[in-house]
């Protein structure tokens, strides 16, 4: 008999509900965006988001249900993203998730999220297996894994400052591109020179696998400043994104195969948000292509946010970890193999 | 009719489970020693266990809306959310000052209950309890000085009750000890028996709240609009 679990994502700024069948097949999957709602303050404003989340959720968990004409009771499990993430945010989905749990007598398990963003991957590629290389970037993280097997993770490397995401927020705030900065970056980016300046690329040749970025962010910035104080002209804004853009996916896709090189693992795979950008998805499938290895990455709307890799990660956690306690806590700052 | 009653908007989580009126089951938890977020499922699977209760034997929920913490209020309501939606059961939510109020509703003085907000203002409103609660000053957010401004100019002796009022002790009685009596025994807390008494109120008049839309009252917003309305402003 197949096994339907309901996923339940609130860690940031998107309330999603998702029905996902053994793991694999995506019944549903609804997400409210706040980016709208959130635009005019320049990032995500963590008590405007906890607020939303908890409008949104009982509205977003009804359709996803509907859609996937499922009632609670024929669930198997709960799903629910309980860390990393905006602790105000978690606590709006992991309360809802652990009373429908508790009320439907049906088994509870949190997820971390970015264990979550790797599973993305497997709800697609029946050809993916471990161990590989995964990058999850997003405007929250930048973390190096090396997925040894199904639940079994190894952080090799992080940002030690600004997540990428975070700093196409940043450079856009300055120039007043708006926000979600990665999107709109990228689409000027492509009429621009990426060769016309070279921003520094912190950390790209240092030893292991950490990155950083706020020294690019600041490049750019005191570029941009310098030039406008001095009333120089400066180059068409396009080649400028151009070339932040190049510094930032030169380091990740640097790091990233670098790791796949000395782990020789046969796959890289890419998650979370910024994996939506073309320009990292192409450099990745070109670089693994020269190795002679293969690259996955997610489709473009499980990228971002979304409840259905919650539910394909619980699906496997239940299986292989069984439920969580209805007790478990929000952490902010849950790292990747840390148990519950 | 057995309802449900969780207030969540102090420091101290409390349920109750009352039938019509009487107190079957009661807990308050210190949050500074247990996570409300974290115990308050299980307390209520606890609490219901106590009586031989199934959860869809209880005839309505009834949940502390707020004034009050912001993410309490939230764990609180959404936790509700998701226990209506899965059995069906009604929700009704009432005024956390309302229910403080109410506790002290035999007191024949004027009654202001205070609940303890972030940047040094504090959640108030004035009552007098008759054949039900009057609105004598309706709920406000606002420094110590100002509420003790407003209240000067009330006739009435006020009975000052609410969540740390010894902080508040000194300033009050040097500006008008001569009107107030000051209340720092229990129940100084809201409480889920008297949340749980107030919403069986509101669903025996056939009321309930919509949980599809349902939110806390917050009665403040949050940071980020305050600053951004001055600067649109300035």
């Amino acid at each position: 008999m197949s096994e339907l679990i309901l996923g339940i994502e609130s860690s940031c700024d998107e309330t999603s509900a998702a029905i996902v069948e053994d793991g694999k097949i995506i019944k549903s999957n609804l997400i409210a965006s706040q980016i709208k709602i959130h635009q005019k303050y320049g990032g995500v404003v963590p008590e405007i988001a906890s607020r939303k989340h908890l409008e949104y959720i009982i509205p977003v968990i009804d359709k996803a249900l509907k859609i996937a004409q499922t009632k609670g009771k024929d669930l198997s499990g709960i799903a629910v993203t309980y860390g990393p993430g905006l602790i105000g945010s978690l606590l709006v989905g992991l309360g809802v998730a652990k009373a429908l749990s508790y009320a439907w007598g049906i088994p509870l398990v949190g997820v971390n999220h970015l264990e979550a963003h790797i599973y993305a991957n497997f709800l697609e590629n029946n050809n993916l297996k471990p161990p590989f290389i995964c990058l999850v970037v997003s405007g929250g993280h930048t973390t190096l894994v090396y997925v040894q097997n199904y639940g079994s993770y190894k952080i090799i490397g992080e940002t030690r400052d600004d997540a990428a995401g975070e700093i196409f927020d940043k450079i856009a705030k300055f120039l007043n591109l708006g926000y979600p900065g990665g999107p709109v970056i990228e689409r000027l980016a492509q009429e621009g020179n990426p060769l016309a300046l070279r921003f520094p690329q912190p950390l790209s040749r240092a030893k292991g696998y950490d990155f950083s970025f706020s020294g690019l962010k600041t490049a750019v910035i005191y570029y941009l400043k310098n030039k406008i104080i001095s009333r120089e002209q400066l180059p068409p804004l396009e080649d400028i994104l151009a070339s932040f853009q190049k510094a930032v996916i030169d380091t990740l896709v640097g790091k990233t195969i670098k790791a796949v090189n000395d782990f020789k693992t046969e796959y890289v795979v890419l998650a979370g948000g910024v994996s939506a950008n073309q320009l990292l998805r192409k450099a990745i499938s070109e670089k693994a292509k020269a190795q002679k290895i293969k690259a996955f990455f997610p489709s473009i709307n499980l990228c971002t946010d979304n409840a259905a890799m919650v539910a394909a990660a619980g699906y496997y956690k239940l299986k292989n970890v069984g439920q969580s306690s209805l007790d478990l806590e929000a952490i902010s700052r849950l790292k990747l193999g840390q148990e519950n | 009719m057995k309802i449900l009653g969780i207030d969540t908007s102090t420091r101290i989580s409390s349920l109750a489970i009352i039938e019509n009126e009487e107190i079957v089951v009661e807990l308050n938890i210190n949050s500074n020693y247990k996570k409300t977020s974290s115990i308050l499922v299980l307390a209520i699977q606890d609490l219901l266990k106590r009586v031989d209760w199934k959860l869809d034997e209880l005839d309505g929920l009834a949940v502390s809306l707020g004034p009050g913490s912001f993410t309490g209020l939230r764990v609180g309501l959404g936790v509700v959310k998701g226990l209506s939606y899965a059995t069906s059961l009604p929700v009704v939510g009432v005024n956390s000052l309302d229910v403080l109020a109410y506790s002290w509703k035999e007191a024949p003085f004027l009654i202001c209950p205070l609940l303890e907000c972030k940047k040094g203002e504090l959640f108030y409103g004035v009552f007098k309890y008759l054949h039900g609660l009057e609105k004598i000053i309706d709920y406000k957010c606002e420094s110590l000085d100002r509420l003790l401004m407003k209240i000067s100019v009330l006739k009435e002796k006020i009975l000052i009750i609410g969540e740390r009022i010894e902080n508040y002790r000194t300033q009050i009685e040097k500006e008008l000890s001569q009107k107030v009596i000051l209340i720092e025994t229990s129940p100084y807390f809201p409480g889920g028996a008297n949340v749980a008494r107030l919403g069986l109120e509101r669903l025996k008049k056939g009321e309930k709240d919509d949980i599809f839309t349902m939110i806390p009252f917050y009665l403040r917003k949050s940071q980020a609009e305050v600053v951004w309305e001055k600067r649109k402003e300035s």
